[in-house]
């Protein structure tokens, strides 16, 4: 990293996004600034945009107006800067690929030998308690194992930034934990854009939390207003947060 | 019909000569010809059909290949070699549909159909143009891998040996794109243009195997071999090897029924990979 540069680049920077289907305004003008090692939480309901939000930043989606950055560059300029999990597992579960097959395939564009590849890829399995099934074929892990297999994946990417849409949906108790600590750790070097249901998970581990529904309501912190949550769900918030509302809502 | 298979060739005379006709056999060089497309166009069914199968877009290899119809018509007519003909409307099919389906979410069956019905189409227009002779089309619509020229062997290499040197440099590429394109898009890898490519490796292939199965039979040896192959198959290299040994058998067996039976070649290929696929399903366990 060049220090002369001493203007503080943003890991992910958005100008006034938005992102129309058709008619339809899916995302409002969203303006937002996330520092470098920042862990942020995106929670909202179901057709809030949260999907579209993030795979627009990846550059999936071309914004009808506004500009996504990465690390000051354009999200097609970013490649091997994001690490991603899918909200659903994307891949055909029918090929004929082992779990290691799969997350190698994180390093493909990475240029570091195959010896450190493979040692990267046995700490992972390692990490996310994979190593017994590292022969597996796909086709016969079952849905929270496949979840595991599509976060290892990512980390193998060894991203600036992670990108995780409801990483942990199927994914047992244990694991669960285990994954967030990873991630904690993780976090000491790179930066973390989460999208979870399961606020009292967002409410442990991020550092600043937001609420997207069409609009981004987002203030540079872990608290949200009452107000704001209800404003974007559309409905109380204790039937949401599972009856733990005050793990978010920080006592003011 | 009895266009597939010709007989001025030889003749099958019962199963007694079977062993000296054989002989005399190797001593052909149609038959000589033949063994070498067989063995050329199976490095396309193990390749290309892999990924085809996998990412599920046989339909659009049949959609390349009938286009590629346009271009063996039209070679009539201006008195071109037809496999320039059929390689240039494969190639451009390929572009066309690989560039309008990412766009604007084009209804992608319908581009098949189109490109599939207009190259026909433009095909026997230019035929119809044509004055006075014009050979016997069949082979190229059903195959007849008996009447394979040298010349044609020389295009079949060509295109196999730019297969090969694509999907070695792209391997990755191409295997990521096809397990799962988005997250192959997250980590930066141009899908677009790899899918492009990959459709392109298709055209190569539908003249690798026009005269083995034809264009209207190819899109068998595009999933039969692959399909059977998958089951038996634990990753992606293995699946390769699978499929060409399967699609090369099947084109042997073909050949040599053919020989013996004096019946269509391209047309008992596909009879003898579509029992083999049922017998699959049958014994192969998943
Ligand atoms: N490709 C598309 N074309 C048209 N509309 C779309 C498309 N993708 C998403 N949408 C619409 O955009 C809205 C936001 O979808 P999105 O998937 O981003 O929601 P989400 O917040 O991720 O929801 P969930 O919590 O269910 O995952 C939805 O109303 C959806 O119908
Ligand atoms: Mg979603």
């Amino acid at each position: 990293m060049p220090q002369q540069n001493r203007e503080i680049v943003n890991a992910v920077s958005l100008k006034n996004l938005t992102v129309k289907f058709g008619n339809q305004t899916i995302l409002n003008t969203i303006n937002l600034d996330l520092a470098e090692k920042e862990f942020l939480g995106i929670i909202g309901p179901n057709g809030g945009g949260k999907t579209t939000f993030l795979k627009t930043i990846m550059g999936f989606i071309t914004p009808s107006a506004g500009s996504v950055s990465i690390f000051g560059k354009t999200p097609k300029d970013s490649g091997g800067t994001i690490g991603y999990v899918p909200q659903y597992s994307t891949f055909e579960s029918h090929f004929p690929v082992n779990v290691t097959d799969v997350i190698k395939m994180g390093t493909y564009t990475s240029k570091v030998s195959k010896v450190i590849i493979d040692s990267l890829i046995d700490d992972i399995l390692k990490k996310t308690r994979l190593s017994h099934l590292a022969k597996r074929q796909v086709s016969e892990l079952s849905g929270g194992e496949k979840q595991r297999v599509l976060i290892s994946r990512a980390l193998a990417v060894q991203p600036k930034i992670l990108i995780l849409d409801e990483p942990t949906a199927s994914i047992d108790y244990e694991s669960n934990i285990n994954f967030f600590e990873i991630l904690k750790e993780l976090n000491k070097d790179i930066t973390i854009l989460l999208v979870s249901h399961d606020i009292g998970v967002i409410s442990r581990y991020v550092k600043k939390i937001a609420c997207l529904n069409r609009e981004l309501h987002y203030h540079d912190s872990k608290e949200i207003s009452q107000e704001t949550l209800e404003a974007v769900y559309k409905c109380p918030v204790d039937l949401i947060a599972h009856g733990v509302p005050h793990r978010v809502l920080e006592t003011h | 019909m009895s266009g597939g298979s010709d007989r001025s060739w030889c003749s099958a005379q019962g199963f007694g000569d079977s062993l000296i006709m054989l002989s005399e056999l190797f001593n052909n060089q149609f038959f000589i010809n033949s063994l070498y497309a067989a063995f050329l166009s199976s490095i396309a069914i193990g390749i290309v059909g892999t990924f085809v199968y996998l990412r599920r877009i046989t339909f659009i290899s049949g959609g390349i290949a009938h286009s590629s119809y346009g271009g063996i018509g039209m070679s009539y007519y201006y008195g071109f070699h037809p496999m320039i003909g059929a390689l240039g409307f494969a190639l451009l099919t390929a572009i066309f549909i690989s560039s309008l389906r990412r766009k604007k979410r084009k209804n992608e069956d319908m581009l098949i159909s189109i490109a599939w019905a207009l190259g026909m189409s433009i095909g026997v227009l230019f035929i119809n143009f044509t004055p006075g002779y014009v050979p016997n089309l069949m082979g190229y619509l059903f195959g007849n891998i008996i009447t394979v020229p040298t010349s044609e062997i020389y295009f079949i290499l060509g295109a196999d040996v730019v297969i090969i040197i694509l999907v070695s440099m792209f391997y990755k590429q191409f295997k990521a794109v096809t397990f799962d394109e988005e997250f192959a898009a997250s980590m930066g890898i141009k899908t677009g243009l790899i899918d492009m490519l990959l459709l392109c490796l298709i055209a190569l292939s539908t003249i690798i195997l026009i005269k083995i199965v034809g264009i209207v039979l190819l899109i068998a040896l595009f999933s039969i071999p692959q399909a059977i192959s998958l089951k038996l198959s634990k990753s992606f290299s293995s699946m390769m090897f699978f499929s060409a040994l399967f699609g090369l058998a099947f084109i042997l067996i073909g050949l040599f029924s053919s020989y013996y039976l004096n019946l269509a070649s391209g047309s008992l290929t596909i009879l003898i990979a579509s029992l083999c696929y049922l017998a699959s399903e049958y014994f192969i366990k998943e």
